[in-house]
């Protein structure tokens, strides 16, 4: 027998959550309640604690890789859906009263979420044991800027468009599904030409992007200076607004050349997305028929251009968005890792 | 009489736990009595980056360096009036020393050591406090309701930057600041909890977070001297309502000398 020390967690739905190895191990839990008074321990758990029993409630469970055991003494404690998370290695586990009947045999297979890591265990303590009421502040969710800047010119009707239009909300999908990115993520989208400001900068919850339809030329370096002082402006916004926020990104999807002079655009990118500087990151990706070498002109040359293989906006979306949850979910002293991209031209 | 009352906690946030990464947090306060029976608080806390492998050691060494080095001047020089910001640099490169050593017996590399650091000494007539990347040092004097924060937390221009002890140009981003009125009441906190008790568009300490806290604490009878980890405190740093909203490592040291107000 083995006495392990992990923690274990009483959660308002009363799930009671708890890691161990795989293995014989009998673990105290140790409840600190006030003797002579209904002792809530958790939602799920209620004891009567005898006068003069002291301040502790020992609990002890015995976690026998398939099975955790309840010792009799336990008998005054009544139990309304119980989980324990218990060992990786097997497949279910059953949760019994030795005797007395407070606890139904119960049989749950593990929740997808298991952690094969353990925890110190010392003594559990839940919420409401916690002697003290902080009144904990809300601030903003720091903010991750991303401005899409798409190449709408006639070049790109038919299926390019329509690959594009999908791309588009496959993003808006993507990010949807995080929590976290929805809250943190947020979009302003240009289209060009000309250069229209579909929509300013705003989280997921509230991008609703219209369907993109072919318009006029390719004035690529109205369109990347529009989106740069948009972003100077928002991040003006954050600032006063004492809103915390990440590198931002540009992103330009052309499949063309610039129609308009792109000189002012090529020297804030440069001056802009470097190693010192570090303003944003610009991304260029051209579709078939770009014009890569004048895209490469715009790019800064540490971020070079890139082109995507075919139509394959689903897969660069894809991409983009897992990009920005990494992004939105980085810490100090933490490298971003973003994901292989997979529609590159080979 | 003792005059301290001290705790503190060090949690491993969800995310890491999650990944079987360890904490990478590390945290301590000590009370020193010199040789005229003079209580001095040494207090520390150190963040390890989230990507440098071996980040949870760089933050131990920082924070028990510090605790031996400062806790041996106060008390030999209880007025503090030895240490300055040169004092605080030479120790630090001391501690990078060290770290060097023993990244190279273990070949390891020297940046995977990176952490931040905030310390701060207390003695009878004069206050010292250190803080190199990001997390606070706050604290509430005498008279004062409120609590102010002695550095802002340094995260440069974006969320997920900060500076650490293994960077290069340490000299330009080590903040050291001396104090001739004492606190009566520190708080440490490493930036896991940063935004759940800084009023991030005031940029002020939010202080109905941490008040509780210390008349908390200031009701306590535990002994002060060398503090462990405080059971309630672990608790609360464990709390739903604390891991509802944030998955980071988090450690905060709280210290009073309060203590009447605290009494019932």
């Amino acid at each position: 027998m083995t006495i392990i020390s992990t923690r274990i967690r009483v959660a308002p739905d009363g799930t009671i959550s708890g890691r161990a190895p795989a293995g014989e191990h009998e673990a105290e839990v140790v409840f600190r309640a006030h003797a002579g008074r209904r002792a809530p321990l958790a939602d799920a758990l209620e004891a009567d604690i005898p006068a003069g029993m002291g301040g502790f409630l020992a609990v002890r469970v015995r976690v026998a890789c398939v099975e955790i055991t309840l010792e009799p003494e336990l008998s005054n404690i009544k139990s309304s859906g119980l989980e324990y998370l218990v060992a990786s290695s097997v497949q279910s586990y059953k949760l019994s009263a030795l005797s007395g009947q407070p606890w139904p045999d119960r049989t749950h297979r593990f929740a997808h979420d298991f952690v094969p890591h353990m925890q110190p265990w010392g003594c559990l303590m839940t919420d409401d044991q916690v002697p003290f009421d902080a009144e904990l502040i809300s601030n903003p969710e720091p903010r991750c800027p991303c401005v899409l800047l798409l190449d709408t010119s006639v070049s790109m009707r038919g299926r390019p468009l329509q690959e594009l239009n999908e791309g588009v909300q496959t993003f808006r999908n993507e990010i949807l599904a995080d929590k976290l990115a929805t809250q943190r993520v947020e979009v302003a989208m240009i289209t060009f030409g000309p250069v229209n400001k579909v929509s300013d900068f705003q989280t997921f919850d509230h991008f609703n992007p219209p369907h993109l339809q072919p318009t006029g030329d390719t004035p690529m370096g109205a369109a990347i200076v529009s989106g740069l002082n948009l972003l100077e402006e928002r991040k003006r916004h954050f600032k006063a607004a004492g809103v915390s926020y990440y590198r931002p990104w540009l992103f330009l999807i052309t499949d063309g050349g610039p129609t308009d002079n792109y000189q002012e655009a090529a020297s804030r990118v440069h001056a802009g997305d470097n190693d010192e500087r570090k303003a944003f990151s610009f991304w260029g990706i051209g579709v078939e028929g770009a014009d890569m070498t004048r895209l490469g002109e715009i790019c800064s040359p540490n971020r070079p251009p890139l082109k995507l293989g075919g139509l394959n906006f689903r897969e660069l979306f894809v991409w983009l968005s897992a990009s920005m949850k990494s992004v939105a979910q980085s810490r100090p002293g933490e490298a971003v890792s973003l994901p292989q991209p997979k529609w590159l031209t080979v | 009489m003792p005059v301290w009352r001290t705790a503190y906690a060090s949690v491993t946030g969800t995310s890491h736990a999650a990944t079987g990464t360890p904490c990478q947090d590390a945290g301590r306060c000590e009370v020193v009595v010199a040789g005229d029976g003079t209580e001095i608080l040494i207090a520390a806390v150190a963040d390890g980056a989230g990507s440098a492998a071996h980040s949870e050691a760089g933050s131990r060494m920082a924070v028990n360096s510090y605790v031996e080095e400062f806790g041996s001047l106060a008390m030999k020089d209880p007025t503090l009036a030895s240490a300055n910001r040169a004092v605080v640099i030479q120790w630090m490169q001391g501690l990078r020393d060290s770290i060097r050593e023993a990244a190279a017996t273990d070949g390891h590399k020297f940046s995977e050591y990176a952490c931040t650091f905030l310390g701060a000494v207390v003695g009878p007539t004069r206050a010292m406090f250190v803080q190199i990347g990001d997390g606070a040092i706050v604290v509430r004097d005498a008279g004062s309701e409120d609590y102010s924060w002695v550095f802002w937390p340094q995260n440069g221009e974006y969320a997920n930057s900060t500076n650490f002890i293994t960077q290069k140009d340490l000299e330009n981003a080590v903040e050291v600041e001396f104090a001739d009125t004492v606190p009566i009441e520190l708080g440490i906190f490493s930036d896991g909890i940063e935004r759940l008790v800084l009023d991030m568009r005031q940029r002020i300490v939010h202080t109905p977070a941490l008040r509780p806290i210390f008349q908390w604490l200031a009701r306590t009878e535990r002994p002060n001297g060398s503090c462990g980890e405080s059971p309630p405190l672990v608790a609360f740093l464990r709390s739903e309502k604390v891991n509802s909203r944030t998955d980071d490592d988090k450690t905060l040291v709280v210290a009073t000398r309060a203590i009447a107000e605290g009494e019932p």
